[in-house]
């Protein structure tokens, strides 16, 4: 992974007014559609790995038993204070062992999409896959499709109320399956001034083969689904085999 | 004033019009005919507008004026003239410049007297608008804020957001007395050739009501304040030249 982007650190207390327009509702309301078409009946438990700010666990933890990981302190900051009581684990995707297992683990929004190689996602995989529970689902939102990359397109968000202004330009670059998306921020905070932060973020594309090619090797049985949250990137399952097929079992202790 | 001015005005030229895509000209050159007809006694149809940027007021007035316009910069200048091919456009400094012509209303808009650095350029600005007037003629000053309307600290975006080309400028202002310092940050976006950003600082002069009143009435005009001018809540000075000539004082400084 490269240097984690500006919008998980100095931008992290900002993260939840950029993404303002972002409806975590319908989302929740969807994951549980695809959690009792694809996971264990009565799944309580629920991981959310690179949970961020917490939005997603916000809502989901009315229903289910909630923890949540995420790499970046400055977002689980954010994240400890919306959700007093949850626990909230600073680690990295690829490495990260909680000591138990869950019936849902989800990874949304293109987190996975910061991983730079496929060697990378397929430990991601791996981890979520030793964190469920037999019969338990994995809900992987992957980065952009290649076959929807827009190389050369552009962007702006602005958000501004009284007390805050922000702007982000951002310019999508793509060599082979690489996208190299360069963000240009402004913030403006009245009585305070304008601070500019630029930053390049890379992402790997996986079409969907290949995607479920890697969770095949971490042990889950696949599926894709071309209708995710977002136009360009579709959703990607893995179920956890009830009896593990061909793979030797694990110790029952820790994943 | 500074050497080559502000960005907006130079490396930024070509995108002024798309940034400021939301200003309305059409009622603000309504506005102008209507205090034209109003308070223009010199009898003519001749215009100049000082400072006329792009030209977008000179496009729509010279549908009923025969239009004349000056400004200081050169690729501002150049975008007017791909817009008005056949109408006089000249380079100058609002302070010095000489048609060796007179016009019936001169007009300079949008509080580019602003960008001047002292009372004493604001009052050669004024000399030489009234220079300019025939006898009974008009001139019409949108002035840059006033300094008691000023609220500092305060920060103004504006974007335009288009298939190929993205701009967004944000700036800040503070106030040093009567002066208003300005950050600005630009950022262009254009398809397929990426991201430039660009800052600066920016200082204008901010003369409070009265005092403007005043130098224009030193220029030899008789100037009235308008509550109601171009845009919401931003007044503007109407200033006659006297049909009698005796009262024209004699040229100010020179």
């Amino acid at each position: 992974m490269t240097q984690r982007p500006h919008l998980y650190r100095e931008l992290a207390k900002y993260y939840d007014l950029q993404y303002s327009w972002k409806d975590y509702r319908a989302e929740v309301r969807r994951l549980q559609e695809i959690v009792r078409r694809f996971g264990r009946s009565g799944s309580r438990s629920w991981l959310d790995v690179a949970c961020g700010t917490g939005k997603h666990l916000d809502l989901l933890r009315r229903r289910y038993e909630c923890v949540g990981v995420d790499a970046s302190r400055e977002m689980l900051r954010v994240a400890r204070r919306r959700l007093p009581g949850i626990r909230l684990h600073r680690a990295d995707m690829r490495t990260f062992a909680l000591g138990r297992r869950f019936d849902v683990v989800s990874c949304l929004f293109s987190a996975v999409g910061h991983l730079d190689t496929e060697r990378d996602l397929e430990r991601a995989f791996s981890r979520f896959a030793d964190h469920l529970k037999p019969g338990g689902v994995a809900v992987v939102e992957p980065w952009i499709l290649p076959s929807r990359a827009k190389p050369g397109h552009l962007h702006v968000r602005t958000y501004q109320d009284p007390d805050l202004t922000l702007v982000r330009m951002a310019y999508s670059v793509v060599r082979g399956r690489r996208t190299f998306i360069r963000y240009y921020h402004l913030i403006g905070v009245p009585g305070r001034g304008i601070r500019f932060l630029e930053e390049v973020d890379r992402g790997l594309m996986v079409d969907p083969e290949g995607l479920k090619r890697l969770m095949r090797r971490a042990g889950l049985v696949p599926h894709f689904l071309a209708r995710g949250f977002t136009r360009d990137r579709g959703l990607l399952i893995g179920v956890k085999p009830r009896a593990a097929k061909g793979r030797p079992r694990r110790s029952r202790g820790s994943p | 004033m500074t050497a080559r001015g502000p960005l907006m005005f130079h490396e930024l030229a070509p995108y002024y019009d798309r940034l400021l895509e939301g200003k309305d000209y059409r009622s603000e050159v309504r506005r102008l005919e209507e205090l034209a007809r109003r308070y223009c006694r010199s009898g003519g149809d001749s215009w100049l507008d000082v400072a006329c940027g792009t030209g977008r007021h000179l496009e729509l007035l010279r549908r009923n004026y025969s239009v004349a316009g000056v400004d200081r910069s050169l690729p501002m200048l150049r975008i007017a003239r791909q817009r008005l091919p056949d109408v006089r456009l000249m380079r100058g400094d609002m302070r010095s410049f000489d048609l060796g012509q007179s016009f019936d209303i001169v007009s300079c808009l949008f509080g580019a007297i602003g960008h001047l650095s002292s009372e004493g350029e604001v009052q050669a600005a004024f000399t030489s608008f009234a220079r300019h007037l025939r006898p009974g003629g008009l001139a019409i000053v949108e002035p840059w804020i006033d300094p008691t309307e000023f609220r500092p600290g305060f920060l103004h975006l504006m974007r335009h957001e288009g298939a190929s080309l993205a701009l967004v400028r944000l700036s800040y202002s503070e106030r040093r007395a009567n002066r208003m310092r300005l950050r600005a940050h630009y950022l262009v976006g254009q398809r397929s050739q990426g991201l430039r950003h660009l800052e600066e600082g920016d200082t204008t002069l901010m003369v409070p009501r009265a005092r403007l009143l005043a130098l224009l009435q030193r220029a030899g005009l008789q100037p009235r304040y308008l509550a109601r001018g171009l845009r919401r809540g931003r007044g503007l000075v109407v200033a006659m030249k006297p049909t009698d000539a005796s009262r024209i004082p004699p040229r100010a400084h020179g």
